[in-house]
């Protein structure tokens, strides 16, 4: 048997150090003297510490290959580097100074090359720099016998060694020092690789990428497009230290497959291959199937979050007031909510919330916010304290279990159509915005009470206003306020106090829309992060002159 | 790789002992310089240096020439035959003196 040692790495000081421990490896098993391996290594050290120094620039990433072959008592040590042309043995030896002082540092390499080996030769070729050397051995070498980890290859289980050693004839055994390709999609093969130790990663969509097979010790790759001509279906990556039985097509062909018991062994190991895909197909497929039903629920849900938000335009038929309100859910399904409900004929109450979290669990949470506020009992005029009782009782209710410990924040309003009271309710929510009369917008800053659903028992101090005739009025959530632009800024309260300052009057429709699309302005491409809701209420210029504002289609 | 200094009549000895490879250089480089030329005239003794080759002369080229520096001299003693052998292929030998033992590099100084 005739074996070909060879090792593959980026030009590199890994490399240096990698090439040491690979020559004394193979002085081992090619059964070299202990002169005569001196030799070799003192060279490899020199080849690979040049490379290191001289070439790793210009070898962009490409790898360079040593390899050692012995033949009648001759070792030919041959490097390929894809490097710039370079040819060492051109280069006219420096001559030894007179004074030790003047001596370069590491300038005698070249006589090492040259006083060591018995013959050299450089040639460039396919882009390749490629220089050997040749040794005339000492010492007697007996042929090698098989690799370590031969006997560990599927392939060749139960196969008698005196079989497969005939078979294989001359064999290369390569180390590969780095992560490296084998093998490109589309590239033609010319060998099969036996893993012998270490792995090789087939990538089936993009190399280096999350989503491949490990083909391990014992294993072989390049056997399919050998026998069947075809350009390789993947990419095949070794990983740093990997050592791989490279055989060349045919070889393989003609003699390796003809040896009894590895077609038969090839094949089952196909089968079990095949098998462990069909299971990776199966199990993608069903994820993927579970993913889209998934999203398909998320869209149902979102779909009935919309359906809970009351219908637009709000309060077509009662014309002492004018309300529009929007919301862009962050996800599928938000947690914010906003509602407009008539308590009484002369009394309404409207409400902005959002609740902590997002996704299905802020939404399921909404769901039961929104039920318990529209079980309010109706129809009979609320009292003094209604608001405060109100909140009160649908804090202790989503006190109620509630194990995920959720809770909103909301800003609640009660207001006598006639007399244009407006009783309201901050529960820890950002203030709303005013503009009573002609006057400019201020916040609505006090009183603040804590959110809802966090503690039991807690009592809710209202704040009142009067609400002039043409009043708007501004409730939003956070999402508006906390719109991020790209670099991370806020949009922020002043930022929106003074937008909807320079807003002029008009429907609340338009102060809506335009709260809307400043939120989304700000954000720009940056992802949205949270619900944006706003609800916008105005009261009509002239008392009973309601007739005049019509409330628009949305 | 390691590296141990004694004294050899009255001459510092700065011992190299197993393989000066790439990494057996890396774990004595700093250690060997320090010791080398911690003061003028040393003994290298290299009879238990299994390995040499061009990074390993580098290191004992430099501090010969920081022995000189200081002044004072780096003699090497007892390489076996084949790094002997790279020494003289190399031509250090002619530069840096090279004695078969270090009782032999004592005498010289």
């Amino acid at each position: 048997m005739i074996r070909r040692e060879l090792l593959t790495g980026l030009p590199g000081p890994a490399l240096v150090s990698a090439a040491s421990r690979w020559s004394q490896r193979f002085g081992q098993e090619l059964g070299l003297g202990h002169a005569d391996l001196y030799r070799v290594e003192v060279c490899v050290e020199e080849l690979t510490t040049n490379l290191a120094k001289y070439g790793g620039e210009g070898c962009a990433g490409r790898p360079a290959h040593l390899s050692v072959e012995v033949h009648d008592q001759r070792l030919r040590l041959e490097l390929v580097d894809a490097c710039a042309p370079f040819d060492p043995l051109a280069v006219e030896p420096a001559p030894l100074p007179a004074a030790l002082s003047d001596l370069a540092l590491g300038g005698r390499g070249i006589q090492l090359l040259l006083g060591l080996s018995e013959d050299r030769h450089y040639e460039y070729r396919d882009g390749c720099n490629r220089l050997t050397l040749v040794f005339d051995l000492e010492q007697p070498v007996t042929p090698p016998g098989p690799p370590d980890g031969l006997a560990e290859v599927a392939a060749f289980r139960d196969v008698p060694a005196a079989a497969l050693d005939e078979a294989l004839g001359a064999l290369t055994v390569q180390d590969v020092a780095d992560d490296l390709p084998l093998l490109e999609r589309g590239d033609a093969n010319h060998s099969v690789y036996f893993v012998l130790a270490g792995a090789v990663r087939v990538y089936l969509d993009r190399p280096g990428g999350e989503d491949f097979t490990e083909i391990g010790a014992g294993e072989c790759i390049g056997e399919m497009s050998v026998i069947d001509e075809l350009p390789a279906s993947a990419h095949v990556h070794a990983t740093a230290g990997t050592r791989l039985l490279v055989v060349d097509a045919p070889t393989f062909l003609a003699r390796v497959l003809a040896v009894p018991g590895v077609a038969r062994n090839l094949m089952s190991a196909q089968a079990a291959r095949t098998r462990r895909n069909d299971r990776v197909t199966i199990e993608r497929t069903r994820r993927l199937m579970a993913m889209e039903q998934a999203q398909r629920e998320m869209e149902l849900a979102h779909d009935i979050q919309a359906s809970l938000l009351p219908a637009e335009p709000l309060l077509p038929e009662d014309h002492r007031l004018e309300c529009a309100g929007r919301m862009y859910p962050a996800r599928e399904v938000g947690g914010d909510f906003y509602d407009v409900i008539h308590l009484d004929d002369h009394h309404l109450l409207f409400v902005v919330a959002d609740v902590c979290g997002k996704g299905l669990p802020a939404a399921l949470f909404m769901v039961r916010a929104i039920a318990a506020l529209r079980a309010q009992p109706r129809g009979t005029p609320p009292s003094e304290d209604h608001l405060s009782a109100l909140v009160a009782s649908l804090n202790d209710q989503l006190c109620e279990r509630n194990p995920a410990l959720q809770y909103l924040t909301a800003f609640f309003g009660l207001l006598d159509l006639r007399t244009r009271q407006l009783r309201y309710v901050n529960a820890g929510h950002p203030p709303a915005l005013l503009a009573r009369g002609d006057a400019p917008f201020v916040s609505l800053e006090d009183p603040v009470n804590p959110p809802v659903g966090m503690v039991p028992g807690l009592g809710y101090r209202p704040g009142e206003v009067r609400l002039e005739p043409g009043s708007r009025l501004l409730l939003y959530t956070d999402g508006v306020t906390e719109a991020e632009d790209e670099s991370g800024g806020m949009l922020g309260e002043e930022r929106l106090l003074a937008h909807c300052r320079s807003l002029t009057a008009g429907p609340s429709t338009d102060l809506a829309d335009a709260v809307l699309s400043a939120a989304r302005e700000f954000a720009g491409g940056a992802v949205q992060s949270d619900d944006i809701t706003v609800l916008a209420v105005r009261c009509p210029s002239e008392p009973d002159a309601g007739e005049s504002v019509t409330p628009e289609a949305p | 790789m390691t590296v141990s200094v004694d004294e050899i009549r009255g001459i510092r000895r700065v011992s190299l002992s197993g393989r000066l490879d790439a990494d057996g250089l890396r774990s004595v480089e700093d250690d060997f310089r320090a010791a080398a030329t911690a003061e003028p005239n040393v003994i290298v003794d290299l009879s238990a240096v299994d390995f040499l080759a061009s990074m390993g002369i580098r290191m004992l080229v430099a501090a010969s020439q920081e022995q000189e520096q200081l002044g004072g001299k780096l003699r090497l003693a007892g390489p076996d035959e084949l790094t002997m052998r790279i020494l003289k292929t190399t031509g250090i030998d002619q530069l840096v003196p090279v004695h078969a033992t270090a009782d032999e590099a004592a005498s010289a100084f």
